[in-house]
């Protein structure tokens, strides 16, 4: 029974384990279907909103939740019964679970079991009873198999569900393992996208290696056609610098970014919404390019301008014609070959140096280049630069002489002083004068020539004082010098360029023309002033009549009155032909003076005839003639007669003038004929003398025919001197008074008379001609020497003249003299007289009338010595200052004598014979230099002398500087410097008394004061022995200034004349307007331009400036400005 | 009251006669003075020293101006050239200027300065030919009859007044100008400041000698205004 108990028991528990196993079977069957299931649809779900994060956790969270409910419930629950929880349920449960199984147990096992259980701690009784229960019931339990009533239905419907859901699972994953990837991993993260998006991402290039400086376009398609929004992310310097760029949109979605000029490496990685591509990196490959460029400009050596290094990089350059250009290239890395390629000339190849590739090219035209570098893979620089080369020509000079600028005559001296002025960027090699005589006479010659003018160059310009000594061209008259300046400058490169000044001409005049000219003047004044002396003679002569005829008759009639008109107008007419003839005359002497062919005494003479000119129609005259017209139209007639009678006063004097006038003229005619006779044959005699010095040097047979040429004018130029001593023998017929010497006149006029001297120059001619030189001279030596004896003569009769003249002049001298000692005899015992009167004395008046006549004689000398010293530099101007006193002294005495104060009245007479004494003193001074004169007179003496000291001085200066170049100065030389030292003493005490003679007249002697200081301190330190460059500058100063001195007392002599005349009335000609360029010029547009340049300025404003100078120069020259 | 001692009076005398020369000094600078430029080559840049004086004094007497009754002489390279307003230039003969001289005129003239310069007779040439060493670009301008020089004080309708007769003619009057300044006014063939001189020098007629010192204030007034 036990057994049985214990095989039932068994059996329950088989049936219990079993039942357990398929809880559990069944369980994870279905949990796997579930999950199979869940997992199924859970792409599907994400699906909905697969970016949305919390829909993704709430699907991931659920779906969890859902799986972990059916893990537990169905797995780990059943699983935790089947393994811990062996012994539950309890047994009878289980058959009290098998006996709803069997109706027919029903719960009869569970009831016998539990009666068996509990029979064992009951009595025996009861467990025989509760056995037999148990019998009963196990054999009816025994037969059933209930261990197999367990039902497998349940875990084969999980297992096909599993089958099902897992088919399904297997075939949507095969179909879709993207998702399913996405779904498992927004499952297992749902906080992230799913990794498997970035897949949709299409980026390219991606990884990728582009060459520096190039660009790189990165293209990124996205699936999805509706993005957001898109991004490229390039993270620069490992990450550190972030650039969000924004891509653009070429089709709806496929999106583009351009990398240009790509400097760096870079990552980058595109963010289109939530997705994130993959971190790309984009590798820089780096072509040859050049790091640095260095330009070095050297321009041509002629400039002398210093090498320039322009500013790193600067691969532009303007630079003058010629230069070479230093380039020094670096490059970012070793290269195979660097050159310089050219737009017009040959590639230039670079060498490798330590400071990288260096080349050098001359830049001789406009140009352009670039850099070309070529690496060791084949890559070349991209994208070159290309640099211009701009030349600037250098500038063409300019030039002009700007001293005379104009035609001039030249003078005797044979030199003309040039100014020149010239102008250049870079310097000049030459400066030259070149000129053509063009050569009168009856065979037209032309002779070129050209002379090197010294110059200096001062900040660009060039300056040059140039002396030019025309002697040597053996100008003749009539010649004309054409010349002009023309510069070169020092361009080496293409050669020196030169510029020309304006042309201006030189002429010669011969001494014929300009006598022959004055003369012309002379005789048409002579003839006006003739007519005009008859003319008024006439008008005197109907003054007379008219003026007989009112006092007869007491009344005009009307046609008297107008003829009376018609006189006046006539002498009004005079007077305007008067001015004009003085005005020809006031430009003949200035002419004759210009040319030096007057001697002092003549030119003294016109200045004289001049103011006679001036003083005929005097401001009296022309009142009285227009008082004479206001009388005419009143009708009362005593004054009409009392205006004719003072008209007839003023116009005797008119008569009386122009008579004196025109004596003097005449007077002047013949004097200037006599010098222009002398000129003429000192002029033949220079002419015949230079003639024969030719001859002497065998000249050629062009030379000679041009010698004989001048042979033949000499002919002329005698039958012109014997014109000339015709004239003058006329004119002293005419003029008696004339102290023309008869005989040296004669004599000179029968020598160019004489047959013998026009058969020399004739002869000689004819042997030049004919080609033989040693005949010529022979007669060309005849000739002068004629011509010397002529102008011998000639000069004897104008020494004697003038003798005759200073014997006039002394004369003058001596009765002035004569006069100032009567006076002071006179006043001396005038002066006795009244030192004897008593204060009651009557004679007082007698006296005071006497001292009055002495008064007025002392004055009337005055008048008459001061009209000597206004013509005469031989009297000290002291002398005026004496006798102005004597008047002062004597007027004094009146006053004192009109109050009866003898004594005072004799003090003051005695100081008047003083005065008068003084100036007899000063008188007979004068007298005593004009007795040592030699030739001359007044200023010509002073100029000699000055002339005198100026040859000493420059002797001493000669000799000082000789001895000064030696060094060391020997005791012979010291002894000589001793002696020199006396000579500048010497000359110091002539310049002194130099002074002293000619008065105290700083006006003209200037700085003669200055100059005998000098000379004193130079005398000093000669006798000190020593010899320093104060010494010789101060030397060379004096002599400086003693030249100035002659040159400025010439100058001011010639101005005497007139300076002091009062200026009349003139009209002028009123230029209108300002011009519009104020007096610049178009040359200074030039000079400008050529000092802009020469200024430091960047190369770029170099070329505008000059592009700016061009356009104003043409803006004017269209406007036709005036420049 | 104390006695004063001698040495208390001398140096009384002595700082009163130091007031004065200080206030003449300063009288003196405030006033308005030309200065003769006193130039190398052997002219007689001196003469006639009554002019300026006299012209001073007629600009005191006739215009606002105040002038002092002097006159100076400088060098063109004085340190003092800068400080005269107006310069003056005459004489007779040559004129020369060095290349340092010529420059610092130029300066003085482009700096705002003023030259007159008044042809004496035979001054012409050498002034001209200096003058072109100042400024060799420019040219002479001679002034047109309306010219403000010729009206600003005194009207003269015909230009420039003839005061000495030199060679005849006109006188003339010309302009050097910088930048559209006159700089230089020179009169030739008239001699304006020959009429400034005493009367006695050359006998000018009054009338002759006012039109010179009318025409030389308006020169003056022309500088200062201009």
């Amino acid at each position: 029974m036990q057994d049985q108990y214990t095989e039932l028991q068994k059996r329950l528990r088989k049936f219990r384990e079993r039942r357990k196993r398929i809880e559990f079977l069944q369980g994870l069957l279905l949990f796997l279907a579930v999950a199979a299931a869940v997992w199924a649809v859970l792409p599907a779900v994400y699906s909905i909103a697969p970016r949305d994060t919390v829909f993704r956790w709430l699907v991931s969270l659920s779906s969890a939740s859902l799986l972990i409910y059916f893990g537990w419930r169905q797995v780990i629950l059943p699983l935790y019964r089947w393994v811990f929880q062996r012994h539950v349920p309890p047994l009878d449960k289980v058959a009290l679970e098998i006996g709803s199984r069997f109706p027919e147990i029903k719960d009869e096992f569970s009831n016998a079991l539990q009666i068996v259980q509990e029979a064992e701690s009951q009595s025996e009784s009861e467990k025989a009873l509760a056995w037999a229960a148990f019998w009963q019931t196990a054999q009816k339990v025994a037969p059933i198999p209930f261990e197999n009533s367990l039902s497998l239905t349940r875990l084969k419907q999980h297992a096909l569900m599993l089958a099902a859901s897992a088919a399904v699972l297997v075939v949507l994953l095969s179909f879709f393992p993207t998702a399913y990837q996405n779904t498992a991993m927004m499952w297992v993260r749902p906080w992230q996208v799913p990794p498997s998006k970035q897949l949709t991402l299409n980026v390219t290039p991606g990884h990728v290696e582009v060459l520096r400086g190039s660009s790189l376009t990165v293209t990124v398609e996205v699936p999805e056609t509706r993005v957001r929004s898109i991004a490229l992310t390039a993270m620069y310097q490992n990450g550190k610098v972030k650039e969000t760029l924004p891509l653009f949109s070429r089709t709806p979605n496929r999106f583009e970014y351009r990398f240009e000029n790509i400097n760096e490496p870079f990552e980058y990685r595109i963010n289109a919404d939530e997705l994130i591509s993959e971190t790309y990196r984009v590798t820089l490959i780096d072509p040859p390019d050049v790091r640095d460029l260095q330009l070095t400009v050297k321009p041509p050596r002629y400039t002398r301008l210093p090498e320039q290094k322009l500013e790193p990089n600067v691969g532009n350059v303007q630079v003058l014609a010629g230069s070479r250009i230093h380039l020094q290239v670096q490059t970012n890395k070793p290269v195979d070959f660097a050159a310089v390629v050219f737009a017009q000339r040959d590639t230039l190849f670079l060498e490798q140096d330590n400071s990288g590739y260096i080349g050098e090219f001359r830049a001789s035209r406009d140009d352009s280049y670039f850099i070309h570098l070529k690496d060791d893979r084949g890559l070349t620089n991209p994208n070159p630069i290309e640099y211009r080369i701009k030349t600037i020509a250098d500038q063409p000079p300019v030039v002009e002489i700007v001293f005379p600028g104009q035609d001039v005559d030249i003078d005797e001296s044979m030199a003309v002083m040039l100014g020149i002025m010239g102008e250049d960027d870079y310097g000049f090699s030459r400066l030259l004068l070149k000129y053509t005589v063009h050569r009168g006479g009856p065979y037209p010659m032309q002779d070129s020539g050209q002379v090197k003018v010294p110059f200096r160059v001062e900040n660009g310009q060039l300056r040059a004082e140039f002396d030019w000594d025309l002697t040597e061209l053996d100008l003749l008259p009539e010649d004309v010098v054409e010349y002009r300046a023309v510069v070169y400058d020092n361009d080496a490169i293409s050669g020196p360029k030169k510029a020309e000044s304006s042309i201006f001409r030189l002429r010669f005049p011969s001494i014929q023309e300009i006598f022959a000219e004055a003369a012309q003047q002379q005789e048409e004044a002579e003839e006006t002033f003739s007519e005009m002396l008859e003319k008024s003679r006439e008008i005197q002569e109907n003054l007379d009549h008219v003026l007989r005829e009112i006092r007869r008759n007491k009344e005009l009639s009307w046609e008297e009155k107008q003829a009376l008109k018609e006189e006046l107008k006539e002498q009004q007419e005079m007077l305007r032909e008067l001015e004009e003839v003085k005005q020809k005359i006031d430009e003949m002497v200035d002419k004759l003076e210009r040319n030096d062919l007057l001697a002092l005494e003549t030119l003294k003479k016109y200045q004289e005839l001049q103011q006679l000119l001036e003083e005929i129609a005097t401001p009296e005259l022309k009142k009285m003639i227009e008082a004479m017209n206001r009388a005419l139209e009143n009708v009362d007639p005593r004054l009409v007669q009392k205006a004719l009678e003072e008209m007839q006063f003023s116009q005797e004097e008119f008569l009386n003038s122009l008579e004196r006038t025109i004596n003097m003229l005449k007077q002047l005619q013949a004097e200037q004929k006599l010098e222009e006779a002398l000129k003429l044959a000192e002029e033949m005699l220079r002419q015949q003398e230079q003639i024969n010095q030719s001859l002497e040097q065998n000249p050629d047979s062009a030379s000679l025919q041009q010698l004989a040429h001048q042979e033949r004018q000499l002919q002329e130029e005698l039958n012109h001197l014997n014109r000339t001593l015709e004239e003058l023998q006329k004119s002293k017929q005419e003029t008696p008074q004339l102290p023309l010497p008869e005989e040296p006149v004669r004599e000179a006029q029968t020598l160019a008379q004489s047959e013998q001297l026009k058969k020399d120059i004739q002869r000689a001619r004819e042997m030049m001609q004919q080609g033989q030189p040693q005949q010529a001279k022979n007669a060309g030596k005849r000739v002068s020497g004629q011509l010397q004896q002529m102008q011998q003569w000639l000069s004897r009769a104008q020494q004697m003249m003038q003798q005759n003249q200073r014997a006039e002049l002394m004369r003058q001298l001596r009765r002035g003299a004569r006069n100032v000692l009567q006076l002071s005899k006179r006043e001396e015992a005038l002066s006795q007289q009244t030192r004897r009167l008593n204060a009651s004395s009557p004679k007082y008046r007698n006296i005071a009338d006497q001292q009055q006549d002495l008064l007025s004689a002392t004055r009337r000398v005055t008048q008459q010595l001061f009209e000597l010293t206004r013509n005469n530099f031989f009297v000290p101007h002291e002398l005026g200052r004496k006798l102005g006193e004597s008047l002062q002294h004597m007027q004094n005495a009146i006053r004192q004598l009109e109050e009866r104060r003898s004594s005072q009245a004799s003090s003051e007479q005695r100081k008047a014979m003083q005065a008068l004494n003084g100036a007899a003193a000063q008188l007979r001074q004068a007298m005593q230099s004009l007795n040592n004169a030699q030739g001359g007179m007044g200023m010509s003496q002073f100029m000699q002398q000055l002339k005198g000291i100026s040859d000493k001085q420059q002797g001493i200066n000669q000799q000082t500087q000789s001895m000064g170049q030696s060094g060391q100065l020997s005791l012979q030389q010291q002894a000589a410097l001793s002696r020199l030292a006396a000579q500048q003493e010497a000359l110091r005490k002539s310049l002194q008394q130099l002074q002293k003679e000619f008065g105290n007249r700083k006006e003209i002697l200037g700085s003669l004061d200055q100059i005998a200081e000098d000379m004193k301190k130079v005398a000093e330190e000669m006798r000190q022995k020593s010899i320093s460059r104060e010494l010789i500058r101060r030397q060379q100063r004096i002599l400086s200034r003693l030249l100035d001195a002659q040159k400025s007392v010439h100058q001011r002599e010639l101005s005497r004349k007139r300076k002091a005349e009062t200026g009349k009335t003139y009209i002028g000609l009123d230029p209108g307007q300002l011009p519009s360029n104020l007096g610049e010029t178009e040359f200074k547009i030039h000079q400008d331009l050529l000092r802009a340049l020469r200024e430091n300025y960047a190369r770029d404003y170099k070329e505008l400036i000059q592009k700016y100078f061009e356009a104003l120069t043409r803006e004017k020259r269209k406007n036709g400005s005036n420049f | 009251m104390r006695r004063l001692t001698i040495g208390k009076v001398a140096a009384l005398v002595v700082l009163l006669m130091f007031s004065e020369t200080v206030a003449q000094d300063a009288w003196n600078s405030s006033r308005f003075v030309i200065a003769r430029i006193k130039y190398r080559g052997g002219g007689d840049w001196y003469n006639d020293p009554s002019i300026i004086p006299n012209m001073m004094r007629f600009m005191n007497a006739n215009t606002n101006l105040k002038c002092a009754v002097e006159e100076r002489h400088v060098e063109l390279m004085d340190d003092a050239l800068f400080t005269y307003p107006v310069l003056f230039i005459t004489g007779h003969g040559r004129i020369r200027f060095s290349d340092e001289e010529a420059a610092r005129l130029r300066l003085y003239l482009t700096s705002g300065g003023f030259l007159y310069a008044d042809d004496d007779y035979g001054m012409d040439k050498y002034f001209r030919a200096e003058m072109k060493k100042v400024f060799p670009e420019k040219r002479w301008v001679e002034l047109p009859f309306k010219h403000d020089i010729f009206h600003i004080l005194y009207k003269f309708p015909n230009g420039v007044p003839k005061i000495h007769e030199h060679d005849g003619g006109p006188g003339k009057a010309y302009g050097l100008f910088h930048e559209g300044r006159m700089v230089v006014f020179y009169t030739y063939n008239t001699n304006i400041s020959d009429g400034w001189a005493d009367p006695d020098v050359h006998h000018d007629p009054e009338e002759v000698r006012q039109k010179a010192f009318q025409m030389g204030a308006n020169i003056i007034l022309y500088a200062l205004t201009r």
